[in-house]
């Protein structure tokens, strides 16, 4: 009864239009309110403080700032000219430079928003142009976005590592199969969509010196993930630092190559600061409300509801994940993670699952929260992008769902995808 | 007084986008200075983490209440889309009444914990931890004003101004 009041009427507020903050926060209050335990009332603004006051969290905002001075810098047009040498030569050569470029720039942001704004700026356009449907470029962007929250660095696991003190250069390695694996699945079922379709071809294929051209420029930019990736896994420098480092060798690049002014500079880091900001401040309710749930003896409620069904890891992973996948479509991902974790993880821990497996295949399941209606957000965005209709997205993007879910089970009954690359460090 | 009082917003507003952006900056920079300083020049200091955490609580309380005023808050929208536009007349003023009315218990509690904190002190900073948790109040009460004159825009009480001016 308790779960449900709680739960029921955080997806009742959400569902008329009450920002999620508000949501997260009115619907703890009113727990607490109903259940006698208005004492509690004072944990509303320690809470909202507390769950902000972390190191580990304030690498996502530079993170998202490199990836916006990887847009200003010039470096993701570079990058998607240096895709094009690369993968852009068959049929729906397009589709193949959007997922690549993806892949990379999601192995420097973390952000998938970050980038399907990014890529999807520089190639939903070209792909309009050469004949690509709206919906369609749209829902590819989209859905190759998705890829940039599980390769590292990956913004939900940083969640995930600060939250249950976890180390986070494991989790990124714990993602990093999953992550390549549905990139190259989202470019097979691409391909096969652009046979098909007979979608445009470029005939030519790059001179040797087009090639050497891009690479040379491609090359420094290529750079960021080996520096964001290596830096974190091997130990070198924390997780923030990292993501300073990533947005101080953004700069410079951007610098070099004379794309950033002062004057672009300072709009750039006041829009990314606004931007991320405002999707922070979902952590700050978020902190209270998972606090509520694990303080009152909720969070023990739910675990023991799902023990009472089953002890058996494929069970009990496969109820989660059922579970995950219905409340993606209703829930905001900052959102998810924040109220789930803290109570599926105790959880995953009694039945013996892998932490690292069960992270993979948690952020494979916030990806596709991310792509599926009413909520997902990127849907929105890339809808807004293409300037197509989003009923047209939505029709468009079923088939990378589908791929995305088949990974999805891959990762979920094939544990070692993602606890082999952890148990080398 | 209609002059007067558009000018106090414009203050506001714009001291709200230029703090969000200048916490930013400045917590970027004491972070690149602790990478140097520990990395380049062997001398670790103690003092950024402690600073770069308390901007960045505040940076985003003030960034959140730039959303808030621009009405970027994330939600879900589907009632936009479905509900009659007689629904969404009323349906709009509530929801900004409840988002009120959660802000003032933020509010009011946040004082009486800042008020309780008064005396802990950072382990590094000479500051109080008051500092730290006075950002529920204060944001919370700017918050607050943003929202009151988006209800008062949405029961027509004032002008509602073009998207540019919001």
């Amino acid at each position: 009864m308790d779960l449900l009041l709680i739960f029921g009427s955080l997806v009742g507020l959400m569902l008329i239009g009450l920002p999620i903050t508000f949501a997260m926060g009115l619907s703890a209050l009113m727990f607490l309110l109903v259940s006698g335990q208005s004492d509690m009332l004072i944990m509303i603004p320690n809470r909202m403080v507390l769950a902000l006051d972390s190191y580990g969290l304030m690498a996502i905002p530079f993170f998202y700032l490199a990836g916006a001075l990887m847009a200003t810098g010039g470096l993701t047009q570079r990058l998607v000219n240096l895709c094009r040498v690369l993968v852009g030569h068959g049929r729906g050569s397009l589709s193949m430079i959007n997922v690549t470029a993806s892949m990379v720039f999601g192995g420097v942001s973390g952000s998938c928003v970050a980038d399907a704004s990014a890529i999807g700026s520089v190639l939903i356009p070209a792909m309009k142009k050469d004949g690509y449907p709206a919906a369609y470029s749209g829902a590819l962007t989209g859905a190759a976005a998705t890829v940039g929250h599980i390769i590292p660095p990956s913004i939900p696991m940083i969640l995930i590592g600060v939250m249950q003190e976890l180390p986070i250069g494991k989790l990124f390695l714990a993602g990093a199969i999953p992550g390549l694996l549905l990139g190259f699945s989202l470019m097979a079922v691409a391909y096969v969509i652009a046979v098909r379709r007979n979608y445009p071809k470029n005939a030519q294929r790059a001179t040797f010196a087009e090639m050497a051209r891009a690479l040379l420029a491609g090359l420094p930019v290529l750079a960021m993930p080996v520096i964001v990736v290596g830096g974190i896994v091997f130990g070198v420098v924390t997780i923030t630092e990292t993501s300073v480092l990533a947005c101080a060798y953004a700069l410079l690049l951007g610098f070099v190559y004379r794309e950033i002014t002062l004057r672009n500079l300072w709009e750039t880091i006041r829009e990314t600061s606004k931007g991320v900001a405002n999707l922070l401040i979902i952590l700050a309710s978020a902190g209270f409300f998972s606090w509520v749930v694990l303080n009152t003896g909720l969070g023990d409620q739910l675990v023991s509801g799902i023990l009472a069904i089953s002890r058996n890891k494929v069970a009990v992973i496969t109820m989660l994940v059922i579970f995950l996948l219905f409340i993606g479509c209703l829930l905001d991902v900052i959102a998810m993670i924040f109220i789930l974790v803290p109570v599926m993880f105790p959880l995953v821990a009694k039945v013996g699952l892998d932490p690292y497996h069960y992270s993979a295949v948690f952020v494979l399941t916030l990806g596709i929260a991310l792509i599926t209606p009413p909520v997902g957000i990127l849907l929105y965005l890339v809808a807004q992008m293409a300037e197509a209709p989003l009923l047209g997205v939505i029709r468009e993007m079923l088939p990378f769902i589908a791929v995305e879910i088949a990974v999805l089970a891959l990762v979920t009954y094939v544990p070692v995808l993602s606890t082999w690359l952890p148990s080398l460090l | 007084m209609r002059f007067a009082v558009s000018r106090a917003w414009t203050v506001l507003d714009t001291t709200l986008d230029v703090l969000t952006a200048v916490s930013f900056l400045v917590m970027a920079l004491t972070l690149t200075l602790q990478i140097v300083a520990r990395y380049v020049l062997n001398w670790p200091l103690a003092w950024p983490e402690e600073f770069s955490i308390l901007l960045f609580v505040w940076s985003v309380w003030l960034g959140g209440a730039g959303g808030m005023r621009e009405g970027r808050q994330i939600r879900i929208d589907v009632i936009d889309f479905y509900a009659p536009a007689s629904v969404r007349r009323i349906l709009e003023p509530a929801l900004t009444i409840l988002s009120l009315a959660f802000l003032a218990v933020v509010v009011w509690y946040g004082v009486k914990v800042t008020g309780f904190q008064r005396t802990a002190e950072y382990d590094i900073l000479p500051v109080s931890r008051a500092v730290l948790y006075a950002v529920a109040p204060v944001m919370g009460s700017v918050m607050a004003l943003y929202l009151l004159r988006i209800l008062a825009r949405q029961l027509g009480l004032v002008p509602n101004p073009g998207p540019e001016q919001q």
